[in-house]
Parts: structure tokens; sequence; C-alpha cells
């Protein structure tokens, strides 16, 4: 019984989601089926959040029973709506299988993809059987979960003065952050009738599936062979700093970075097609955001940047004057609303940033080689960077300007000298440098290989195969 | 023609057959098999490790060579509890982290700065920490150190060259052990020898699949290995796979080629395997670890086994007197781990687990609970809480021990 429950738990979200995401898509039959479901697990997520905000907001106690009868009508309404009303949004070709391989390497596909499951295996472990083990998630995050779970309702998390003053409410060592994630341990937690800090932290597992999902589909439809794709879906998910945020699953940062990636990774297939449905993806992403952690207001300006830049930056004047609104935007939006937090983080840091976040990067494991070979994908791929890929690379940089503004001109840097944060803020855009780095070398790759280097490609989602080429090229 | 029409003519001449009669003339890309490509980074990679081997681990100056059976080692003074000879060892019981110090008695000898140290022990309880102590002619006030290395419960050869005190010649050397356990260490032999390629080797390779388990630091950094190395793996992979890849690049320009794409990312990507080949041994390592402390127990069991044993049952034994409705607490400790735990332990009572020093912020009502709490007392004739700057608070005591208790204040 405690299984099925868990499963409905897991799965009735996530198919809300997939299922309405699938509506707006095209219906051909050879719609591919990975992308909804990928990011329908994030629509689930923004869903099922909202639906239990809304509850609490005006009054109405939770039960798994009720919570679970509204999304199987949104289930059955996606269903319904999908079939009468589909095919609105241009979800580009239903065939996205490249012709061209410059890596026909088949073996490499099938290692990867045991890799990824013996590794997806090996962390459901951990997260079945590990109690809620680092500080914060036991002192910031599941705080809240427990609390709301046991009394079925959003009660008020207020700061420690209020407290002492007795205002109604209760208090944690962060009462201002964003509920999502602990309302997805809460969500858990209902439906399993008691608080276990193991089970309750199982949608870390699903986010890493959807992850691993959504990169394989997005790479496959920007036309990456399968070989390449399982790789790029491979190594993202083998990054270290990612599986221990699966295996000691409770913190927020991961589910940051998995949003972030995939919204990334929907920004770069708009770009390059203008599909209406992965500006729908980026649209649940860039809501998602700010609702599971503090910084994910600014990964959202860094993705509305990106968009804007897409849309509309076809110049460099353009592209300075929508990069300059959305700083200022941006910089507002969080003095405003987080002014308390700012404050803490203004003034230098105390120790020494450099040699620190060189370790992090570079000796450590932490990020394998990451970010030994990033530089050198936008080295050789700079050009797709800059032509093709304007927004993607405008969002991604103004993340890293972020991550630099934040550890190198503020308190924050003493996060780099402890070994503290650092890594856990990377976590947030290296998914996507990664898997976007990837997507530029596939594509030099191609060029390299079987395209004259003069020969510019053509911007939009006109391929490289303009011929009908199906036996693969290379040695 | 544009150029992209010369592409694709060029692209079909290559992948169908078909004549390009306009195509630009592009350089011919060398095919290279994967295998080539992969044997060429992973001999890269084997030449690097063993040229830093060589280049660290041979001497020709004959460094320290001492052998001291346990038998053999003199206890330092002042030592509060002396070792006991029993045999060829000998045992130093629990030292309440004040070190024992056992002396090798050796002759002055000199050393080139490369030379390791190894001790044979039982295994050592949680805690204990072996030390290389040693003097310098040149420094006789100076007492120096070199914590040795261990590998769980045993300790393994700690190399002194990255030690810059060990030089010069060395008049003295001891080993110090601390242990907070009650368990007593029984060291057998110490041993002090030259480094050797085979030496170094070993510890590069013990550095790199040293597993030390979840801790409080994993969630915020990977060591990959030893938190501390002589070399880390990440930046050698690298190394060998940019050198093949820039060498096959000049060899390609040189004959007026260009290079496969193969041999860039085939060694990237067998370095990237190599550490996640690595990276996943500590997962399955850690599985067996989290299997063993968790499997087949309930979630009280499994959080019984994660915590200081007399702290999760003093917890235990405090929820069980509190009311099933959410009432006020104020939890505090000495420790911010046994305050902010006992907090999470709390909820979804109405628990404050801040560090409040003012006892004045209670009311009646309140629960105040504490755990390791040094300066609050509850003197049970007066049934009050007494602050050590003699504040004081009338309460009933529901749970009460030295120095933590649950109290409801009246």
């Amino acid at each position: 019984m405690e299984i099925f429950v868990l499963g409905v738990a897991l799965l009735l979200p996530w198919a809300v989601g997939a299922v309405w995401l699938h509506a707006l898509q095209s219906g051909s039959p050879r719609t591919p089926l990975l992308q909804p479901i990928a990011y329908g697990h994030l629509g689930g997520i923004l869903v099922l959040t909202l639906l239990m905000r809304a509850m609490s907001a005006i009054g109405v106690r939770w039960s798994f029973m009720t919570l679970s009868l509204i999304l199987v009508a949104l289930l059955v309404a996606g269903i319904a709506i999908g079939s009468r009303l589909g095919h609105k949004l241009k979800s580009g070709d239903p065939r996205p299988v490249a012709h061209i391989d410059p890596f026909p390497w088949r073996w490499l596909g099938i290692m990867a993809a045991i890799l990824l499951v013996f590794r997806m295996g090996n962390l459901a472990y951990e997260v079945l059987l590990q109690p809620i083990y680092p500080w914060d998630a036991w002192t910031q995050w599941a705080t809240k979960a427990k609390v709301w779970s046991a009394l079925h309702t959003m009660a008020p998390f207020i700061d420690y003065s209020q407290w002492l003053a007795r205002q109604p409410g209760y208090v944690d060592t962060a009462s201002h952050y964003p509920a999502t994630v602990p309302l997805m341990q809460a969500w858990m937690s209902l439906a399993l009738g008691r608080f276990d800090d193991a089970l309750i932290n199982l949608p870390w597992l699903t986010l890493c599936v959807a992850l691993a999902a959504g990169i394989y589909a997005q790479a496959r439809a920007l036309r990456v062979a399968a070989s390449w794709a399982m790789f790029i879906t491979y190594a993202a998910l083998s990054l270290p700093m990612l599986d221990t945020h699966v295996a000691l699953a409770g913190y927020a940062d991961l589910y940051v970075g998995a949003v972030f990636a995939l919204a990334v990774m929907s920004l770069l297939r708009w770009e390059r097609s203008r599909e209406g449905i992965q500006l729908v993806y980026l649209v649940i992403s860039i809501a998602l955001l700010p609702t599971l952690k503090v910084p994910g207001v600014v990964w959202a300006a860094t993705l509305l940047l990106g968009l804007l830049v897409a849309a509309f930056g076809r110049t460099r004047g353009r592209v300075a004057a929508i990069t300059l609104s959305i700083a200022a935007a941006t910089a507002v939006s969080v003095v405003a609303l987080f002014r308390g937090k700012l404050v803490s983080v203004t003034g230098q840091a105390q120790g020494e940033v450099v040699q620190p976040l060189f370790d992090n990067l570079f000796l450590f494991d932490n990020w394998h080689l990451l970010w030994y070979v990033l530089p050198i994908a936008l080295a050789i791929g700079w050009r797709d960077a800059i032509h093709r890929s304007r927004g993607t690379s405008a969002t991604l940089v103004a993340g890293f300007v972020f991550l630099w503004a934040t550890f190198a001109l503020t308190r924050a840097g003493n996060w780099v000298a402890d070994y503290s944060t650092v890594n856990r803020a990377l976590l947030h855009i290296a998914p996507a440098a990664l898997v976007f780095g990837a997507v530029l070398v596939w594509e030099w790759a191609i060029r390299r290989e079987v395209v004259s280097p003069i020969v510019e490609l053509p911007i939009g989602d006109q391929p490289y195969a303009a011929a009908s080429i199906s036996k693969p090229v290379g040695p | 023609m544009s150029a992209f029409e010369c592409g694709v003519a060029r692209l079909k001449a290559i992948v169908l057959g078909v004549p390009a009669t306009d195509a630009p003339e592009l350089p011919a890309i060398s095919p290279v098999p994967p295998r080539a490509a992969l044997t060429a980074w992973l001999a890269c990679l084997l030449l690097l490790i063993a040229s830093l081997v060589v280049t660290s681990g041979w001497h020709p100056d004959p460094g320290a060579y001492v052998t001291r059976a346990g038998r053999e080692l003199v206890p330092g003074s002042p030592a509060t509890v002396q070792p006991r000879v029993r045999g060829d060892v000998i045992e130093v019981a629990k030292t309440d982290n004040r070190p024992i110090v056992l002396n090798l008695g050796i002759r002055p000898f000199r050393t080139a700065g490369s030379d390791y140290v190894m001790v044979d022990t039982s295994p050592l309880p949680v805690g204990t920490e072996l030390a290389l102590l040693w003097i310098r002619r040149s420094d006789p006030g100076h007492v120096q150190e070199q914590v040795l290395k261990l590998d769980r419960d045993h300790v393994v050869p700690t190399l002194l060259d990255g030690n810059p005190e060990w030089r010069g010649e060395i008049t003295s050397v001891a080993i110090g052990i601390k242990s907070p356990s009650d368990t007593p260490v029984l060291i057998g032999e110490v041993r002090l020898r030259p480094e050797s390629p085979r030496v170094v080797l070993a510890d590069m390779l013990r550095d790199w699949k040293y597993f030390g388990g979840w801790d409080g630091r994993s969630i915020n950094v990977a060591f990959g290995g030893r938190d501390e190395q002589r070399i880390y793996l990440p930046p050698l992979v690298a190394l060998a796979a940019f050198l093949v890849a820039c060498t096959m690049g000049l060899v390609a320009r040189r004959r007026r080629r260009r290079a496969a794409v193969a041999w860039i990312v085939i060694p990237i990507v067998a370095s990237w395997m190599l550490l996640d080949l690595r990276w996943q041994r500590q997962l399955i390592l850690q599985a067996g670890e989290t299997r063993a402390a968790f499997a087949g127990k309930t979630l009280a069991e499994r959080h019984a086994t994660m915590e200081n044993p007399s702290f999760f049952e003093f917890v235990e034994a405090a929820l069980s007197q509190l009311p099933a409705k959410p009432v006020r607490i104020f939890a505090t400790s000495d420790f911010d781990y046994f305050r902010l735990r006992a907090g999470y332990y709390l909820y979804p009572h109405n628990v404050l687990a801040f560090d409040w020093a003012d006892p004045g912020i209670l009311r009646s009502g309140d629960y105040l609970l504490m755990f390791a709490k040094s300066d609050v007392r509850f003197d049970e004739s007066a049934a009050m809480l007494v602050w050590s700057d003699g504040r004081r608070l009338p309460a009933r005591a529901l749970v009460k021990g030295s120095g933590q208790g649950l109290y409801q204040i009246r």
C-alpha cells in the first residue's frame, strides 16, 4: 500500500504536467513524448504547489485524497482537452534524428546508458535508506515540511523577533525561504500519512530522472545523434556534486540546477526553431525558479534576458539595452524582496577566494572535467554561441557574472574560502553549462568533419543534412 | 554556387560518393579509430604518472632507515597513562586526547627530506590520531609534527617529502598518540624508510582511492579521494587528454591534414569516464556503508544509529512527555548541533532553536528543552531553573538529568 501511495504521489503531479504539455504539442503520433514527460515534471510541481498554496490561502486543510482527486480531475481534463484542442503550438520536426554523426561510436551511448541506469539505482538506494542528513536540509527546508504536513496547511514561518513577540507562526533558521521544496516534501508526507524524512526526499530522484529525460530529448531534438545525446545526459548526471545532492537529498540547489538546465535547453531550442511549445517550457521554468530558492529570482532574470536577446537582440545596441534593463529590474526586485538578506552579505570577503575557487573547480572532483572542457567548448564553438545561440549565451554569461559578482564583490566570498557554498552555487549553472558546451562541441564536430570550415551553418533549424543522408559519416 | 551549396556538394561527395564538381578542396581528415585515440590517451596518462613517480620517488641519497618493534619504544614523560609492553607490542590505553609520546631512540641521522613512516597498529578506535614527532639539530627547541595518514581504522605509509621541516640532521624521533576511546591501541612496529618510486605510486593510488564516507562536508565538496593529495587526479587526466589532442593536432598540421575530432573528443570522454568510475566506486562503497547502517531498520532506529545515543534517547523521552497539540518550546544547548537537531525532532511543536540567552523571554506555560547545557541547572527543592548568573525561573521538571532536561515554566 505504501509503495502504491508513494507511486501516486510521485507520478500523479508529473502525469498532470506531462499530459497538459503534450496536449499543447502537435498531435502527430510521431511527436516525441520525452519532452513533455521531462518538462511535465516541472509543470506538475508548479501545479501541485500552487494548489497547496491556494488551499492554504482560502483556509482549506490539505488531505492527500482531496489533492489527488483534484489532480486526477486535471489529468482527465488535460487528456480530454488535448485530444480535442491540441496541435496549437508548433512543436517542430517530429523526427529529430541526426543523419550525420561525427561521433559514430555506438559503444559510447551504450556505456553511458548503462552507467546512467546504474547511477540512478545507486542514488535511489541512498535516498530510500538515508534519513535526512545535511545541515540545511533539517534546519531550514524539512522543518517547514514537517510542520505543514502535520498541520495540513501552510502555517506561517516568521522571523526570530516576531516569534519572540509572540506573533502566531513558526520559526527556523531561514523563515523567509521560498516554499516549493518543503511543499513537495509535505506532499510526500501527506501521501505516507507520517513524516518519514528519508522517503519525503524521493522527489529529488524523480527530478533527476526528469532532468535526464529532458536533456536527452532536447539534445535529440537539436539533431544530436543518439550516442552523443546519451553521453551528454550521462555526463550531466555524473557530476559528483549533482549526485551528492540526490543521495543526500534535502537541499533546493539541485532543483534550481535542474530547472535552470531544462530552461536553458528550451531556450536554445526556441532560438533555433521558434517552436511555441519551447516557450511554454521556458515560462514554466521561469515561473518555478523564484519559488525554489532566493537566487532563483536572478536565475529567472537571466533566462528572461536570454529570451529577450534571442527575440530582439539582433544588434549589439539592442543586446546592451536589454541587458541593462533586465539588470536594473532584477537589482530593484532583489533589493525590494530580500533587503535583509542583502545586508548580511554586503561587504568584502575576509579570506582568500581565488585559491579555494581554483581548488574546487580544477583540483577536486566536484565537477569531473567540466571546467577544463567548457572553455575549450566555447573556444571551438564560439561562432555558434554568438550567432546561433545568442540568447542562450547571454543567459549563461549573465549567470556566471552573477556568481562572480556574488563571490568576488560581497561577503559571500567567505563561503568560497571555507568551501561551504561555492559548489552549491555552481550547481545552479553547471548542468546547463555542460549541456550547452556539449551541444557546441557536437556542432563544431559536424562542421569540422563534414562541412567545409568556411561554410556558416544557417540560422534556424535547417539542418546540416539538406540532402537526406542516412549513412553515418566517420571512420 | 554559394558557400552553403559548396558545403552540401562536398558533403554529398563524402557521404554518397556523388562527384562534387565545384566543391572547394578541403584538407583531408586523417581517419582515426577510437581505439587509437584511447590508446594514445592511456599511454600519455601512464607516462605522466610514471614521470611523476620517478621524479619524486627516486633519490640517490640514502635517507632514514629505522625499524623499532613496539617493545623497543620508550614512553616519554610526562604521560598520564603509562603504556604497557606485551610481548613484542606496546599497548596504549585511553589518553583523553592528551598525547602519549613513544620515543624511537635513534642515533642522529641526516635526511634529504624524502622518507616515509609506517606504523603497524591494531585497528584504531574512532577519533584516534597518530603523528610523527621529531627534533632537528638546527632547531632543538621545537618539536616538529606530521600527522600520519589513516585509511579508516589503520595507518598507511605517510610520505614526509611534503613536510618542509623534515630535513637536515634529525636528532630525535617519536610517535605521538591521541585516543579518546577506551579500546587500547597496540603498536607492533614503527619503520622509517627512504622513499622509492613504488612507495610514491602506492601513496598516489591510495589517495585517489581513499573512501571516507558521507560527512558534514559532503554536501559542499567532493574531494575525489583524500582531502589532501600529492597530485589530484582531475588535472592529471585532463593534462593527458590535452597533450594527446595537441600532439595529434600538430602532427596533422605538419602533414597538412586536419586532425580528426576523435583525437580531441575520445581522450576527454575517456578522462571523464575514468574519473566517473572512481566516483562510482565511491558511491558503491557508500551504498555498502548505508546498507550496513540502515538496512532493515525502522526510521526511529535509523535516526538512533545516526545520532549520539544519549541525545536521541533524551529527545525521545522529551517528546513522550509533550502534549499532542503543538506547544511553544525553547530549545537550548552549548552546541549548535544539539540545539538545532533537537529543534528538528521537536517540530511540529512550535520550537525556537536559536541560541538565545535571556531567560526573561520565557513565559508561564512555555517549555524549555536543554541538552548539554552547562550554565543552567534545576533546583529541585525550590522547583526553580537557575542560571549561572543567578537568574531563576519557577519550573516543573518533565524530564531531568545533568545538563539536560525538559521543563515547563510555571
